[in-house]
C-alpha cells in the first residue's frame, strides 16, 4: 500500500491529450480537462450520462450513422478486448445555447481490463480533425459532384466490425428509407440476391487475407421488398490501418438499366437465331418439294417413253427425258453455299456423262473436269451442252476403242473452255435432232456469254465452248 | 441375278416408275408401300422373302424411312437403299446404323438406282 494514495481523478482530468472514459455500460465517468474544452462541455454536464445520449445526434444530420458508428465501435472494443481505430466520423457538438457545432474527428477506443479480465472502462481518444476535414471541402464537394455525375455512390466498410457507412444513395438503391438501413452491412448483405452473395463474402475474405490485394470489383443483385431486382456494380480499394486492420472504400452504380438492355438485346439476338433457323428449316423443305417435282417430272416421261413402240419417236422421247435430266440433275447436286447455291461442277459432270453412257467398256467417257464450283444458272447451260455433245458422239460407232473425253478447264487467258473429243459426226444421224442439238449447244453457250465451235482433227472432232469463267454483270 | 424388291414411296408415280424401271431390269417387284405399316404388312404377307427395299425417308402419315429400315432390317434383315431428295447428314448418320445398301439423291439416274440394286446380288 502506498502511504500516499495517487490521485487518479487529478491525473486524468490533467492530461494533456482529450480523454473520455466509459464504464462498459457506456456511461461517462471522467474525462480530461483538455476533452471539456475540446467538446465545450462541463464534467457535471456529462459524468454519469450515457454517451449516446450525452452526445446526441444532429437532429439537423438525420440519416447519417455517425451515431451508430460510434456505437459499432465501442461494443467491438467490449466484447473483443481490442482497441479500435475509428475512420472520420462527424460527430457534431451540442452548444451551451442551443444548436450543433460541426465537428470531424477521428476517435480510437482502447480498452480498460479489471483484475478478472472484463473489460471495465473505455478510454476514447477523440482526434478533432475538423481543421483538415474542412480543408478538404473543396476536394470532397468536387467528388460528390463526380460521383453525382456518374451516378455512383460511396461506401465504406470494416468487415471486420461489419461497419458500413455510405452515401444516402446506397441506401435508397438496397430500398431503405433514411436511417432505416444502420450502421452495419448485414441488412445490407440481406438484400442481395443469394445466388451472388456467396462471390461478394468470398472476394470480402480474400481482400482481408492478401494484403497483396488492393482492388476489388464485385456485380450482384439486390432484390427489393417490393421483389423487385436491381444490378448493381461496385468497384473499391482496400485501406489498411497502422494496425493492420482492413478498410475498404469504394462507389457503387446501379446498372439495371443496362442490364435489362443488355437482355433485350439477348433476346432480339436469340429470336433472330430463331428465325434463321426457322429460314433454314423452310429453305431444307423447299430443297427437298423442288427435288421431289422434278423427279416426278422425270418419272412421268419414262413411264411414258417406256410404252412407246415407235422408234423415231422412242428416239425423240428418249433425248427429251435426257436433255430434263441434264437440267433436274443439277438440282440433286445443290449445296449451300454462305450466300448462294452451288454446284461442285466436277462431280456433277462425271455423274451426268457415266448416266449417258452407261458403264459400257465399248463406250468409254473419260472426264478430265477441274474441281470447281459453279452456280446453277451456269451449270444448267453447261449440262445441257455436255448432255447435248456426248449423245451425239455416242451415237457414232467407236473408232479403235477411242474414249470420248469431256474436259472442262482453266485456259491462260483466264477464260474457261469446255471440250468434247469424240468421233466425227457422221451423216447416218437424224438431221433434225442434230439440228435442235445444236441450236440447243449455241443457245446455251450465248447465255453463259460463252462461243460454240467446232475443230476437225485426225482423231474426230472436237467441239468446244470457251466461255468467261463468272457471269457478265 | 433377279431380286425381290419392295418399294416403300408414297409418291405414286415415282413408286410406278421405279416398279418399272426394275422390271425392265429383270427384278420382282413383291410390291408398293406408302408408309411403315404397310410396309411392314408387306413385309409380313410375303414371310420375308425380300431381298431389298427401296426406301424414301419422309412417307406418308408422318411416318419415316429410317424407322421403317430399322423395323425390316430387324425383323427380317431386309436391307433397304435409301432414295430421297432429303439426304442431308443426319440422315445418313441415322440410317447408317441399319446397314443400308447406299443412298441416291433424288431426281435420280435409272442408272444409280440399279448400279447401286446390283450391287447387292454381286
Amino acid at each position: 500500500m502506498l502511504k500516499h494514495p495517487t490521485n487518479f481523478a487529478a491525473i486524468l482530468s490533467g492530461m494533456p491529450q482529450p480523454y473520455l472514459v466509459l464504464d462498459a455500460a457506456l456511461t461517462i465517468v471522467g474525462a480530461s480537462k483538455a476533452y471539456l474544452a475540446l467538446t465545450e462541455r462541463s464534467l457535471e454536464d456529462i459524468v454519469g450520462r450515457n454517451i449516446l445520449e450525452a452526445f446526441p445526434e444532429n437532429p439537423d444530420e438525420t440519416g447519417t450513422v455517425e451515431q451508430g458508428t460510434l456505437a459499432v465501435s465501442l461494443r467491438h472494443v467490449i466484447e473483443t478486448g481490442q482497441p479500435h481505430e475509428m475512420a472520420v466520423i462527424q460527430y457534431d457538438i451540442p452548444q451551451p445555447g442551443g444548436g450543433f457545432a460541426q465537428r470531424f474527428w477521428t476517435p480510437v477506443h482502447t480498452p480498460v481490463a479489471g483484475e478478472d479480465g472484463q473489460i471495465e472502462y473505455i478510454i476514447q481518444n477523440p482526434m478533432d480533425v475538423t481543421e483538415s476535414v474542412l480543408k478538404g471541402r473543396e476536394a470532397d464537394a468536387r467528388l460528390r459532384v463526380a460521383l453525382h455525375a456518374a451516378d455512383l455512390a460511396s461506401w465504406e466498410y470494416e468487415p471486420e466490425i461489419d461497419l458500413w457507412r455510405r452515401s444516402h444513395s446506397v441506401d435508397e438503391m438496397f430500398g431503405f428509407q433514411p436511417g432505416e438501413g444502420g450502421p452495419v452491412a448485414a441488412p445490407f448483405f440481406a438484400r442481395m440476391h443469394p445466388d451472388d452473395l456467396p462471390g461478394v463474402m468470398e472476394i470480402l475474405r480474400s481482400m482481408m487475407e492478401c494484403p497483396d490485394k488492393t482492388v476489388m470489383t464485385f456485380n450482384y443483385r439486390i432484390i427489393l421488398p417490393s421483389a423487385e431486382v436491381k444490378y448493381v456494380a461496385s468497384r473499391g480499394e482496400v485501406l489498411r490501418t497502422s494496425t493492420g486492420k482492413v478498410r475498404m472504400i469504394g462507389v457503387l452504380m446501379d446498372v439495371t438499366a443496362d442490364r435489362v438492355r443488355e437482355a433485350e438485346l439477348e433476346k432480339a439476338v436469340e429470336a433472330q437465331g430463331e428465325l434463321l433457323a426457322q429460314k433454314e428449316l423452310l429453305l431444307a423443305e423447299v430443297n427437298h418439294r423442288v427435288k421431289n417435282s422434278l423427279q416426278l417430272v422425270v418419272s412421268t416421261l419414262r413411264l411414258q417413253a417406256r410404252r412407246l413402240e415407235e422408234p423415231a419417236i422412242i428416239e425423240a422421247f428418249e433425248r427429251a427425258i435426257s436433255r430434263v435430266r441434264a437440267i433436274v440433275s443439277v438440282h440433286e447436286r445443290l449445296y449451300r453455299t454462305t450466300n448462294s447455291l452451288t454446284v461442285d461442277i466436277a462431280d456433277h459432270l462425271r455423274n451426268l456423262c457415266l448416266d449417258l453412257a452407261g458403264d459400257q467398256p465399248e463406250r468409254r467417257v473419260v472426264v478430265e473436269v477441274e474441281s470447281m464450283e459453279m452456280p446453277t444458272e451456269r451449270a444448267i447451260p453447261l449440262s445441257v451442252i455436255v448432255n447435248e455433245l456426248l449423245a451425239d458422239s455416242l451415237k457414232e460407232p467407236a473408232r479403235g476403242g477411242k474414249p470420248i473425253v469431256v474436259s472442262l478447264k482453266h485456259l491462260p487467258d483466264g477464260k474457261l473452255e469446255l471440250a468434247v473429243q469424240g468421233p466425227t459426226r457422221s451423216a447416218t444421224q437424224a438431221v433434225s435432232q442434230t439440228e435442235l442439238g445444236m441450236k440447243l449447244v449455241n443457245t446455251m453457250a450465248a447465255q453463259i456469254d460463252g462461243v460454240f465451235r467446232e475443230e476437225r482433227t485426225a482423231e474426230g472432232t472436237r467441239a468446244v465452248v470457251l466461255f468467261p469463267k463468272d457471269a457478265s454483270a | 441375278m433377279i431380286l425381290r424388291v419392295m418399294i416403300v414411296e408414297d409418291e405414286m408415280l415415282l413408286a410406278l416408275d421405279l416398279e418399272d424401271m426394275l422390271m425392265d431390269a429383270g427384278h420382282i417387284v413383291v410390291g408398293q408401300a406408302s408408309d411403315m405399316d404397310q410396309a411392314i404388312s408387306l413385309a409380313e404377307r410375303v414371310e420375308g422373302k425380300v431381298d431389298i427395299a427401296i426406301m424414301d425417308v419422309n412417307l406418308a402419315r408422318g411416318s419415316n424411312g429410317v424407322d421403317t429400315a430399322a423395323a425390316l432390317r430387324q425383323r427380317w434383315n431386309i436391307p433397304s437403299l435409301f432414295v430421297s431428295g432429303n439426304l442431308d447428314e443426319r440422315t445418313r448418320e441415322l440410317a447408317s446404323q441399319w446397314q443400308p445398301i447406299g443412298f441416291v439423291g433424288k431426281p435420280y439416274s435409272e442408272r444409280e438406282v440399279l448400279a447401286a440394286i446390283s450391287a447387292v446380288s454381286a
